[in-house]
């Protein structure tokens, strides 16, 4: 309990950093997805109760500066970190090698806007909003989300290990 | 695995039972209290990396800002010069006016708000405000920047905030004209990376620089608000209708406080 409860409060520290991030440079693609790389990070380094429990608290903060429907956060990290769990547990993967962790990283970042699209589609399909645009989602701006998301990776992976000294 | 899997579905029955709870409202306090709350702490967090981002482009702009501060110099004169003129015209408008019996313009009811937030996800172009229901405001309020520059349109209101809809988004349009009164059309989002004015008439005469205001026509906008000017034509023969880039008034995504007008 003592542990889940510094996991959630590294997390609120990367969602207070991100989250004063983007309002100093509102618009700028290079800004890293903090509390999305490092649930990416507990998801190779924590039990899976544990890591859903951190995928909740970090759903929720997102949700609070959230453009999109209520639970469009929750959604997509309930998907691609999860996902980034299973790809990593992949026998033939499972190393805390650079490129593997850049893979997880990779996954995770690419299949969260499509995750976001998903749920917009279905909320927009039951009536309560209008339809999302695809390109609004996938445009080539991501490849910046990606190479800054996976220029911190390694960095957060190394920080939580300090931290929980494994 | 089974235990996982058992795990996962309590988790996605969490997230269903957040959205029903936020369907019904209940949840809309929590957020709101959050929302202020996160944006209360960060501000110690803002002024550095806003000093460390000023002092960054000082370093990287110095040439840049000397040739600016001459130019802008330059401007400060040729419009200190153009305020005196129109000083005297609009003397001349409220005299004429009031021969002619005219109801001057009515003081818009405007709410000062700060944006608390851009979009998280920066997928949609949405802002969110510290201004709600409980400061009067409804959605459908136009929300403006100083000078009267459109910003974009409450469309979610809660207790203690609001969500708008930016101009630039897909989502929105506006009846438009230029302040010459010689083209009209709709100014719609290009996907928040910029403005198109369309359905301008083949007839009518549409110029670079022409500054484009709102028409009024529909109620959805006020009249007379200043969307941005024409930075590119695109005509052609095989078309109905002139379509023109528009560059806003001023950058929606790097604005600080902005103006809510309350509607009666």
């Amino acid at each position: 309990m003592k542990r889940l409860f510094y996991f959630f409060l590294l997390i609120f520290a990367f969602f207070w950093l991100e989250t004063g991030l983007r309002r100093v440079f509102p618009g700028n693609n290079f800004i890293p997805q903090l509390v999305l790389i490092l649930l990416v990070v507990f998801s190779i380094r924590v039990n899976f109760q544990e890591l859903l429990a951190t995928i909740l608290f970090g759903g929720l903060l997102g949700e609070l500066f959230s453009g999109l429907y209520f639970g469009a956060a929750i959604w997509s990290m309930l998907i691609c970190v999860p996902l980034a769990r299973f790809a990593w547990s992949n026998p033939t993967l499972r190393s805390f090698s650079l490129s593997h962790i850049w893979f997880i990283g990779l996954i995770a970042t690419a299949a969260y806007p499509l995750a976001a699209y998903l749920y917009s589609l279905v909320i927009s399909g039951l009536g309560f909003m209008s339809r999302p645009m695809f390109f609004n989602f996938y445009s080539l701006e991501i490849l910046w989300q990606i190479i800054a998301n996976l220029c911190l990776i390694y960095a957060v992976n190394w920080l939580v290990k300090f931290i929980f000294h494994e | 695995m089974g235990n996982n899997i058992f795990s996962l579905a309590i988790a996605f029955g969490i997230l269903l039972a957040l959205v029903v709870l936020n369907g019904f409202g209940a949840l809309s306090p929590i957020l709101d209290a959050g929302r202020v709350g996160v944006s209360f702490t960060l501000w110690p967090l803002e002024g550095v990396l806003r000093w460390l981002r000023d002092l960054g482009l000082a370093f990287f702009a110095v040439r840049d800002l000397v040739n600016q501060n001459d130019l802008l110099t330059r401007q400060i004169e040729l419009l200190n010069a153009d305020l005196a003129r129109f000083e005297k015209a609009a003397d001349e408008n409220r005299v004429l006016r009031e021969a002619l019996g005219f109801q001057s313009d009515s003081a818009l009811d405007l709410a000062a708000a700060e944006i608390l937030s851009f979009d998280y996800l920066n997928f949609s172009q949405n802002i969110r405000l510290n201004r709600g229901r409980s400061q009067g405001i409804k959605t459908g309020d136009n929300v403006i920047a100083p000078g009267s520059i459109l910003v974009g349109i409450v469309t979610e209101v809660t207790e203690r905030s609001c969500v708008v809809e930016l101009l630039t988004s897909s989502g929105q349009a506006a009846n438009a004209r230029t302040s010459s009164g010689l083209a009209a059309g709709i100014v719609r989002g290009e996907h928040g990376l910029g403005l198109i004015l369309d359905q301008v008439s083949l007839s009518e005469t549409l110029k670079i620089g022409d500054r484009v205001l709102t028409s009024g026509l529909g109620g959805k906008f006020l009249p007379n608000l200043y969307i941005g000017s024409v930075a590119e034509i695109q005509t052609r023969t095989t078309d109905l209708f002139q379509t023109a880039t528009v560059v806003p008034g001023a950058d929606l995504r790097d604005l600080q406080f902005v103006f809510i007008v309350k509607s009666p």
